[in-house]
């Protein structure tokens, strides 16, 4: 993954993705898409695909708040819901679109609307809380196995700034304190032994990624034109 | 006036464009299991034109089925069925609303291959019909093929006959790696067309000579073929002139050598488009030649495309929108004999009725 971050040949993807395209097929991971939303009805089409041919898998699709607000969102969930498709939609609701407010963008709240389609859902507020996420996917699998759609929207919090590793706090278009009221909560700053105690082993995978990566030769112009079709 | 000529009686038969789609779709759902197909209307009474008729039937629904309006959406399922070995069959029984899945066709198709370095492939087949005769208005007879060909990442056919889709749609299917998309014209669906059973053409995914001369060289497309073809046997009629017909075929893979070839021996060209010139088809061709060596065209080219206009509803104003058997006539003389060519064109005003009126065979 690193070596694709790099544009580096050794990359999954060659260097061709970087960082808005990554993908893990052999996980099932099957691509993502700089286009917000765009992506849903993939996950939809790949349900209805693995639904035809049985075997009880399913698929899942994962995608921000203000994917709810594109046309094709709309469109998935109507047909997810009318031709009864084994795919989980989870929305990460972390209330911005770059730097919109989700009070300027949305007449509506994202379970209810889904219901409106008939695709029953939850809203989990406490996002920080793994063990809550884990529990609530786990019921909501259960339920998409049984031959329906189902929609978590799972509360989060941005903590830096929109692509980048800044803060942005002054710019003043969003406050500190609501940030601050998330990491107070926030196992990975809060459970300090928790942290210390996977540090170390996740440091040394890190490391060895980038190193792998920075040895890993840039593709050239025989790249340039592979794989167009 | 056809290519059928040459086909030994024995091995020929009379099929339509609508009747060869569907036993095009019927064998290649026979042959994949992973085939499906998908559009507004593909299991209704009308079957897009006949061409998709019964199929919801002997396949069962969940191979052959209706979609909600949502052009986008429908796009996107399909490329995430793709994505899971499906081969998704789309239909759009007007070109126009592929634009409303422009997002997934350029956006996301074109590009699975080469963004993901060749691990994500979407091969799919996207079927556009292009509306015609009167009151088709704007919205409902746009051909769109410069469009989706400008984009690399998409391969862009346009079969002009009942063997163009016998050569293609089952090397297409479930073969090609990525997304397809096909533009049919709807004045070719109720037209009769002499076929053989086995294709004599080599690599039927790009262009061929269907009629072969001396004189000038037309290149066309879709039901434009069927006009170059009707002009070249006026003109050698009327003029004595000798015209070599190229079926482009492929919009985004012509065999530029073939056409390049052509025109070196013609040194005269008209290039005959169902779309606009201005962007398009007309325009690469002619870039084609003058890369290759401009010195080939003895004279400026002629060309024949829709009005730089939206269409126009009024038949009397798509009568002129439209060119006529007169304008691709005149555009032949005036390469092979000059402007002040002297000959009498033919009186037809529409191309539309001509082929409602006479089916065929061609």
């Amino acid at each position: 993954m690193f070596a694709e971050l790099y544009g580096r040949r050794d990359g999954v993807s060659g260097g061709k993705a970087g960082s808005m395209h990554l993908s893990a097929p052999d996980v099932g991971l099957m691509g993502s898409s700089a286009v917000v939303a765009s992506a849903i009805p993939h996950a939809v089409g790949a349900a209805m695909a693995l639904k035809r041919r049985g075997g009880g898998r399913i698929a899942v699709a994962v995608y921000g708040d203000g994917a709810t607000e594109e046309g094709v969102y709309h469109e998935s969930l109507n047909f997810a819901s009318l031709k009864k498709i084994p795919v989980l939609f989870i929305c990460e609701n972390n209330q911005l679109a770059v730097h919109s407010h989700l009070a300027e963008r949305q007449s509506y709240h994202v379970v209810e609307h889904a219901s409106s389609f008939g695709v029953p859902g939850r809203r989990i507020d406490q996002g920080w809380d793994m063990i809550a996420v884990r529990e609530a996917t786990e019921e909501a699998v259960a339920h998409v196995r049984n031959g329906k759609p189902y929609l978590l929207e799972i509360m989060t919090a941005r903590y830096k700034e929109h692509v980048g590793i800044g803060e942005d706090f002054h710019f003043q278009y969003r406050s500190r304190a609501e940030i601050d009221a998330w990491k107070e909560r926030d196992p990975l700053i809060v459970d300090q032994a928790l942290v210390r105690e996977l540090t170390a082993e996740l440091v040394r995978e890190i490391d060895a990624a980038v190193a792998h990566a920075e040895q890993s030769p840039s593709p050239q112009r025989a790249d340039l034109l592979t794989d167009v079709l | 006036m056809n290519a059928s000529s040459s086909i030994p009686a024995s091995d020929a038969r009379v099929v339509s464009y609508a009747q060869v789609l569907l036993e095009t779709m019927d064998s290649t759902m026979a042959e994949h299991s992973n085939v499906f197909l998908m559009g507004q209307g593909v299991d209704d009474f009308k079957g897009i034109f006949g061409s998709t008729t019964g199929l919801a039937a002997k396949y069962g629904s969940d191979r052959v089925f209706d979609v909600p309006l949502m052009e986008e959406g429908m796009t996107g399922i399909a490329l995430g069925a793709a994505l899971v070995g499906d081969y998704p069959v789309m239909t759009h029984i007007r070109a126009d609303f592929a634009f409303l899945a422009m997002n997934q066709i350029v956006n996301l198709a074109s590009k699975y291959s080469y963004m993901f370095g060749g691990i994500m492939r979407c091969p799919m087949l996207i079927r556009l019909v292009v509306g015609r005769s009167w009151g088709q208005g704007a919205q409902h007879s746009q051909s769109p093929q410069a469009t989706f060909a400008h984009y690399p990442g998409l391969t862009v056919v346009m079969p002009s006959s009942s063997q163009s889709i016998l050569d293609m749609y089952p090397k297409i299917i479930n073969r090609c790696p990525g997304p397809v998309i096909s533009i049919e014209h709807r004045l070719l669906y109720n037209l009769d067309f002499t076929v053989a059973k086995q294709s004599a053409r080599g690599d039927s995914l790009t262009s061929y000579v269907l009629r072969p001369g001396r004189d000038v060289t037309v290149v066309a497309t879709s039901i434009m073929v069927l006009e170059a073809m009707r002009a070249a046997s006026y003109a050698a009629e009327r003029a004595g002139v000798d015209v070599e017909v190229i079926d482009l075929n492929s919009i985004s893979h012509p065999d530029w050598d073939l056409v390049f070839n052509s025109v070196r021996k013609t040194g005269r060209l008209v290039i005959a488009d169902t779309s606009w010139l201005e962007y398009g088809v007309a325009g690469e061709v002619v870039r084609q030649i003058v890369l290759r060596d401009p010195s080939v065209l003895k004279q400026p080219p002629s060309m024949l495309g829709m009005a730089p206009a939206p269409c126009p509803t009024a038949k009397s104003l798509e009568d002129l929108y439209y060119p006529s058997q007169h304008d691709t006539v005149n555009g032949i003389l005036v390469q092979a004999l000059g402007p002040d060519h002297g000959v009498e064109l033919p009186s037809e005003a529409s191309m539309a009725d001509v082929y409602k009126r006479f089916r065929g065979p061609f």
